[in-house]
């Protein structure tokens, strides 16, 4: 389906011929008189012109077709004229999705095509956390002066392209809590688990399964081995979306708020599926509270909240948020991961606040700094003195830079580096 | 570097503007005026103002009636007011292209776009000098002004 109209481009030129017969016939001057049929002639061009019929076909490749969450896409995209009359005007613009952006290229054109010829654009995409769906790329083809324009849409295939979520285990390690109830946090203490963790003496009720045979049977005394416990966890995850935090190292590139937002969303998905009780907060100057909860109703609505509430988007207001009210609605001993650039002395403290307050706290801090200039280069030794600062007062802290996905963050953090 | 879209468009407005400007500059009333739309030109494209483009090709328009009510020739008007009808015609194309496609890749649509509005002006211009210079009576230009008044009605006709 598609639709024609005239774009007014030699809107006035007629009237613009009138004046100069008008003026000729005054001033008795044929050259003017001429003029004005020069004038008419293009007008009656501006009338009778057709724009080219829109014969195209597009197709579209993405690379990689499963990509990691964090990993950039490669889109390329091939137009080709399948009329049999030259396009000498073809503008293609593609149906990118709106939850995603583009940070290389241009997912725009503007070509002529000869029948049978082709062109591709390429560009690359990111910021998607989930499975996005490509509406059908704009066509817009004119004649070769530009007076009149037809306009269609015509889908390109494959128009889908889906994030791997990180399978949970590739989520951040949680510092350890208080003891609630059996799940996958490790901690200091043993009892049920998998891995090992002491032998200790016999207790008459331990059961036979974890009696130490072999040293039973070396010495005769009854010895009873102890795992790891786990358990689950209560989490809340912070995200920094306050005007400070909205920095980025390169002016198309993903600011710390948006890669905050990315990881949150991975988290409340992720989480609940090792049995942990996810809850979203926001540190911004406008308020956004999830209370935690494990459900699937749940995690859609924390979903929701992070990519739909204007608490964790850029805001221009400079308001200080209430920390007071945001560390008071945290459950007790709940765990707390902080997203942010940590590039403001605020965000350390309120960090540390949450540790003071008695919250296990791991931080997940995107990298927006920049070298080009002294200025970024010294913004980037100022924030690397905090992650140092808060790692050596025992928080666990994950330095993600801007060129990697998450996915590497957290193997590295399964691995015990930082 | 990677040029910016239009660029293409927008010089070749800027040299139809100074061709207007050489051929229309017969008097210091002329020059001036031609003078005028080229700057006006220049900076319509500098800011991306449709409007400063228009009023810049009225002033190229000025100019070429003050050259023709001087005494310039026929074929000095006729080039002249094609050269005009470019200018206009490449700098909203210039501010069109910036438009749609910010900084993609439109070159070949401003070669084409160019080369083919220049083929189609200059051959109606091109025309339209021949069809004077042909020996037939000579006519009156009350007679050739009722001419053209019909073929802008024809032309009006022709409205969708």
């Amino acid at each position: 389906m598609s639709e024609t109209q005239r774009t007014g481009r030699w809107f006035g030129l007629a009237g613009a011929a009138l004046v100069a017969v008008g003026v000729g016939l005054v001033g008795q001057v044929p050259a003017l008189v001429l003029l004005g049929g020069l004038g008419v002639t293009l007008s009656a061009y501006d009338r009778v012109a057709v724009p080219p019929a829109a014969g195209v076909s597009i197709q579209r490749s993405i690379t990689p077709t499963e990509p990691a969450l964090g990993e950039r896409v490669t889109v390329a995209l091939t137009v080709r004229n399948d009329g049999s009359r030259t396009i000498p005007d073809l503008r293609l613009a593609d149906g990118v999705p709106d939850t995603v952006r583009v940070v290389e290229g241009s997912a725009s054109l503007g070509t002529a095509l000869r029948p049978g010829a082709s062109t591709t654009i390429t560009y690359e995409i990111t910021g998607g956390t989930d499975r996005c769906v490509f509406d059908p790329a704009t066509v817009v083809v004119r004649d070769v002066v530009g007076v009149v324009a037809r306009r269609t849409h015509v889908t390109a295939e494959p128009d889908t392209v889906t994030w791997e979520q990180p399978a949970s285990s590739a989520l951040l390690p949680l510092v350890p809590a208080v003891a609630r109830r059996p799940g996958t946090v490790p901690v200091d203490e043993g009892g049920e688990g998998v891995s090992f963790y002491a032998v200790r003496e016999h207790r008459s009720n331990d059961p036979l399964s974890r009696v130490d045979w072999n040293q039973y049977a070396r010495t005769g005394d009854l010895r009873t081995v102890e795992f790891r416990r786990e358990q689950s966890a209560t989490v809340v995850v912070v995200v920094d979306a306050r005007s400070a935090a909205a920095l980025a190292p390169r002016p198309d590139a993903e600011t710390a708020i948006e890669r905050s937002t990315m990881a949150a969303v991975a988290l409340v998905e992720g989480l609940p599926e090792d049995g942990h009780e996810v809850g979203v907060a926001a540190y911004s100057p406008h308020d956004a509270w999830l209370a935690p909860g494990t459900s699937a109703a749940h995690q859609q609505q924390a979903r929701d909240l992070l990519r739909t509430d204007r608490a964790f988007a850029a805001t221009s207001v400079t308001r200080t948020p209430d920390t007071t009210r945001l560390i008071a609605q945290l459950p007790t001993a709940a765990n707390v991961v902080f997203l942010g650039p940590l590039c403001d002395d605020d965000s350390e403290a309120l960090v540390r606040r949450l540790a003071a307050s008695g919250h296990p706290v791991t931080v997940l801090s995107p990298d927006p700094t920049a070298t080009d200039t002294a200025g970024h280069r010294l913004a980037r030794l100022e924030r690397r003195e905090r992650l140092r600062r808060l790692r050596a007062a025992g928080i666990a802290v994950h330095d993600w830079p801007a060129t990697e996905p998450l996915e590497r963050v957290t193997e590295r953090a399964w691995r015990g580096g930082q | 570097m990677i040029p910016r879209t239009g660029a293409v468009c927008g010089s070749a407005a800027l040299a139809a503007g100074v061709v207007t400007l050489f051929v229309a500059g017969i008097s210091a009333v002329s020059t001036a005026a031609a003078l005028v739309g080229v700057v006006l030109l220049a900076g319509g494209q500098l800011i991306q103002s449709g409007r400063l483009v228009d009023l810049a090709s009225a002033s190229l328009f000025l100019a070429l009636l003050v050259a023709a009510l001087q005494g310039a020739t026929t074929t000095t008007v006729l080039v002249a007011g094609g050269a005009t009808v470019l200018a206009w015609t490449f700098a909203h194309a210039a501010i069109d292209l910036y438009a749609d496609l910010g900084t993609a890749p439109g070159t070949p649509v401003e070669l084409t776009h160019v080369a083919g509005t220049t083929g189609l002006v200059g051959g109606a211009v091109v025309v339209t000098t021949l069809l004077f210079q042909l020996d037939v009576p000579p006519l009156s230009p009350l007679a050739l002004a009722s001419v053209v008044l019909g073929a802008i009605a024809l032309t009006a006709a022709l409205r969708r």
